[in-house]
């Protein structure tokens, strides 16, 4: 009790006469903020998830894993950025309770905490105040789907899990301020507790980790001999930031003043250097370019598809094809910046990585074939891998930008086993893309007067699957020997090793039973397509498990859709299969080579 | 008739339809064989589908298949490389990037079967300021048979897992030596087993032995945490006099008795091998990033001792320690949840593989192979496409 008061006393002391009078929490209208209040608090830093980010990148996630959304409806309907939302939050948060962002999929859920009746049920979001009635029959059952093993947990208990997380978080940052309005709140559980900002005094070497306001308070009233100077002119800024809020300019001169007393150190301790550019990232949204790119050049390509002489609308296919890779690219070399490692060592940039060198990869054949084919499955791989990217971050709500554990912080091995492995997928899918063409266009009997074109298009394929090889065999062995620095062994059987090899035993298998005449272009082709079920159960599939030593690439809440693109591609397969039955030497209609 | 016969076996052994049965086989076991972890573990899986000659499953948990294990699948495709992918192949320039391929996979099953059969895996753990110059096996367990003393060195005799894993409840196996007043019996060896009590269910009529008997318990899916069991039977070689026990793997105290009137330690324990060099954990380094509990670096600062001369050295992750044959890695630490400051240990995976740097090499062969073998091939093909166009 005596530490608490002391802590306030302190409190009170670093913010007095700044700090103003108790308001309960501000007035119920929201704020409204300069664009370059705006642009000053994107570019702010703190630190999360062991790295210093921008806090527009804190925003994003926070609010993808809250809403599913990078933006908010306000009570009137109004679009909200995510930093207004946040803003709002901590300055005004009577108006911002009212905001519904709480996603809830499942009605259930509201049924376990008694608000099914309350809500109307008809809504996916749900603003604070709505859950308000049921939150401790939340935390409750939290509680008790916390002491239940993650793999037996239902949908609804999953749901309920979330939900808790979302709200306990979103409740720190509406009570964040609190200890400005009111010093004595400083010991409160919530309050001061959600944004590290504030750089210690000293080298990242010395003093690696930021404080949070209360962190600050709590050492300051320990009479620590740390040199606190510094975050206590910030938390004063802090505090006569509520005192201007109501007044958009004013608020913006002291919001430039907090920027740079935080930026200043920051930059100092050489911690800031990549924050502008991981700003720029997400606001110019080369990916979502890239996706839109990609989309945009099906057009034309189904017109040169069905009109091969129309010359210049294939040129107008290739330019924006070739323009969507280079958003896509931009958007690689930028995370390799920010971070300062190679393009692929998270699951979510496998899947950047495989869909920029599929359609590079694509781009060459094309450059070599000139049938638009391939430059028409880079459209559509470009467009599937980056609504799966888009998808897995949005499931996710995670920073894709994380630090690395121990095991992976290995440029090395980042650079050689894990880009060569994700080759060989790229090869892999790409072959297996470049197979539909042809399976279905023999079934549905497209370029039937050409009987050159299908045997050609196997030949890509064939070529592919023995790239994918080189790739897959190398990739695989390289693996094994980082296991041998790291674990001790070069094989353990372990499912993500398995995975690997299954790709190289399939692959292996086709180019044998190529060679040995028991395959031709119609079955390499249908090879092909079952690699793509052999990737993505190596890719995504054994992650799934959850047993092994890569719990690092353990992912959940992604099966419905892997068994889906399993099912599909078998539906792929049976309708390859009637088109070989109906084009077979010996069938009363047929066309093209092979067999 | 001899000649054409053997002439039909060569190409058989050497066909593209042997390799393509068996790399069918052995996706069918590693698919299954990945699943089924979930359920066994890695070690029972590891037992069933590819340490073995022949496997029974079901695929897709509803096709009853009976497969030969991949440890014979392996072996038949070394044979297939060797007849197929090399003997066979017709030497030309064109095929020399298949050739070395072929002798890169056959190299690296060749190391694959060296470690299979002759490497050696463990573990040693030390706190910091502690050293030994022995590590443990995962898997290994031995009845060691000392002089009960408290203090300095003393000599044990060891009898090997080998001597008695294969012990019935009904099977005794005397062991004796010239060095021991006394004769041991074994009898029950229980690769996972638990003490219970005078009293519990014992439906299997284990023996009871000072109130107590041994209950056997299916494997642990981890293979490393099973605690073996044994009976023992002391008989005093100059009374006759008989006493009896019951060793297991999870005590952690070594049974004690007194013969002519000197005391004597037996002790079941995992089997212990010796290290050329000494080691000495100077300081383990365990960092996480900055606000979290996600681990940055775990780092072993040690000294290395190997006659007389001292040298400091470091064992991070993805950096092991290799000498003299063994190569020791950062693969543990604890206690987890020790306070700042306090004294930690590190554990390191000790492993001595003399194939430890083939799968390298062969690597580096099958790259070299494979891109002689498509980068001309891929070339050709431009040349034609671009003939084509023009």
């Amino acid at each position: 009790m005596k530490r608490a008061l002391a802590i306030c006393g302190v409190l009170s002391a670093l913010l007095f006469p700044l700090a103003a009078p108790a308001s309960a929490g501000g007035s119920a209208a929201a704020g409204k903020w300069t664009e370059e209040t705006l642009r000053l608090a994107a570019s702010l830093p703190i630190q999360d998830g062991g790295r210093v980010k921008p806090l527009a990148t804190w925003v994003r996630f926070r609010l993808l894993a809250t809403s599913g959304r990078t933006s908010v409806r306000n009570a009137e309907g109004g679009k909200l950025s995510g930093l207004e939302w946040l803003l709002d939050t901590l300055f005004f948060p009577d108006a911002a309770r009212r905001y519904p962002v709480f996603q809830v999929d499942d009605s259930a859920v509201l049924d376990a905490v008694h608000l099914g009746s309350v809500v109307k049920k008809k809504r996916d979001r749900y603003s604070y105040a709505d859950l308000a009635p049921g939150l401790s029959e939340l935390f409750r059952r939290a509680t008790r789907v916390e002491e239940i093993p993650a793999k037996e947990r239902d949908t609804v208990q999953e749901q309920i899990l979330k939900l808790a997380v979302n709200v306990s978080v979103y409740e720190r940052a509406l009570h964040f301020l609190d200890f400005v309005r009111d010093p004595k709140r400083i010991t409160d559980r919530n309050v001061g507790t959600l944004l590290a900002f504030l750089p210690p005094t000293g080298g990242p070497e010395e003093r690696p980790a930021w404080f949070t306001p209360a962190e600050v308070a709590h050492l300051a009233s320990r009479g620590t001999n740390l040199d606190l100077g510094p975050q206590k002119e910030i938390l004063k800024v802090l505090s006569a930031l509520e005192e201007v809020k109501g007044d958009p300019a004013a608020f913006q001169a002291r919001f430039r003043e907090l920027h740079d007393r935080v930026v200043g150190p920051a930059k100092a301790r050489g911690e800031y250097r990549t924050v502008p550019l991981e700003v720029a990232y997400y606001r110019y949204r080369p990916l979502t370019w890239s996706l839109v790119l990609f989309f945009v050049s099906l057009l034309p390509l189904l017109v040169v598809w069905f009109r091969p002489r129309a010359r210049w609308v294939g040129r107008a296919a290739t330019g924006l094809v070739a323009a969507a890779l280079a958003f896509l690219t931009a958007a690689i070399v930028a995370r390799c910046l920010i971070r300062g490692r190679p393009p692929v060592s998270t699951l979510y940039e496998t899947v950047l990585f495989i869909t920029a060198t599929a359609g590079l990869a694509a781009l060459v054949i094309e450059y070599v074939d000139r049938r638009r084919i391939a430059l028409g499955v880079c459209a559509v791989l470009g467009v599937l891998g980056l609504l799966v990217a888009n998808s897995y971050e949005t499931v996710k709500g995670q920073d894709t930008i994380a630090p690395l554990i121990a095991v992976l912080n290995t440029n090395f091995w980042l650079t050689t086993h894990v880009l060569t492995i994700a080759l060989g997928y790229t090869a892999g899918l790409l072959a297996g893309a470049m197979a539909h063409v042809y399976l279905l266009g023999r079934l549905f009997g497209w370029k039937r007067g050409d009987p050159g074109f299908y045997h050609d298009l196997a030949r890509v394929v064939y070529g592919t699957i023995c790239f994918s090889l080189i790739f897959s065999l190398v990739g695989t062995i390289l693996g094994g020997v980082w296991a041998n620095d790291s674990w001790g062994r070069f094989w353990g059987w372990d499912p993500k090793e398995n995975g690997a090899l299954l790709i190289c035993i399939w692959l292996l298998l086709t180019i044998h039973l190529k060679r040995g005449g028991y395959l031709r272009d119609h079955g390499v082709c249908l090879a092909a397509v079952f690699g793509n079920i052999v990737v993505a159960f190596s890719w995504w599939g054994v992650n799934l498990l959850g047993v092994g030593l890569h719990s690092y690439g353990f992912t959940s809440g992604i099966k419905r859709s892997l068994v889906g693109f399993y099912l599909l591609e078998v539906l792929v397969l049976a309708l390859g299969a009637a088109a070989w039955f109906r084009h077979r030497p010996g069938a009363v209609c047929g066309s093209g080579t092979g067999s | 008739m001899m000649a054409a016969i053997l002439r039909k076996t060569y190409r058989f052994l050497a066909s593209y339809a042997l390799a393509g049965v068996l790399l069918g086989i052995l996706a069918v076991l590693t698919y299954q064989g990945t699943l089924e972890q979930v359920d066994l573990g890695l070690y029972a899986v590891q037992k069933k589908y590819f340490e073995s000659a022949f496997v029974v499953t079901r695929l897709f948990g509803v096709i009853p298949l009976a497969l030969p294990g991949a440890y014979v699948v392996l072996g038949l495709l070394f044979v297939n490389v060797i007849f197929g992918g090399i003997l066979r192949l017709r030497r030309s320039w064109s095929r020399l990037g298949l050739y070395v391929t072929h002798v890169g996979i056959a190299f690296l099953l060749v190391s694959g079967f060296i470690t299979f059969y002759f490497a050696e895996h463990g573990y040693l753990r030390l706190w910091e300021g502690e050293r030994s110059d022995e590590y443990v096996s995962y898997y290994d367990w031995e009845v060691a048979v000392a002089p009960s003393s408290t203090g300095g060195p003393v000599t044990e005799l060891l009898i090997p897992q080998e001597e008695f894993k294969d012990l019935a409840p009904d099977e005794i196996r005397t062991f004796t030596s010239e060095a021991l007043p006394f004769d041991l019996a074994l009898a029950g060896f229980l690769p996972n087993a638990e003490p219970r009590p005078r009293g519990a269910p014992n439906p299997g009529r284990e023996p009871l032995v000072d109130g107590f008997f041994l209950k056997p318990l299916p494997p642990a899916k981890e293979a490393s945490a099973n605690l073996a069991g044994l009976q023992v039977a002391i008989r005093e070689k100059k009374s006759g006099k008989t006493r009896r026990g019951l060793l297991w793997g999870g005590e952690r105290h070594p049974l004690v008795f007194e013969v002519d009137g000197r005391r004597w330690s037996l002790d079941l324990r995992k089997k212990r091998r010796n290290l050329p060099f000494t080691v000495v954990l100077d300081r383990f380094i365990h960092k996480t990033y900055p606000r979290t509990m996600m681990p940055s670096e775990f780092t072993s600062e040690i000294t290395k001792i190997e006659k007389g001369v001292e040298r400091p050295l470091r064992i991070t992750m993805n950096e092991p320690l290799r000498r003299g044959g063994y190569t020791l890695y950062q693969s543990g630490w604890g206690p987890e949840n020790a306070p700042p400051g306090s004294r930690h240990f590190s554990v390191f995976a000790v492993v001595r593989n003399p194939a430890d740097q083939f799968p390298l090499l062969a690597c580096i062969v099958i790259a070299l192979g494979l891109l002689l073998h498509f980068v001309p091939k891929f070339l050709t093909y431009l040349e034609r496409q671009a003939e084509k166009r023009s």
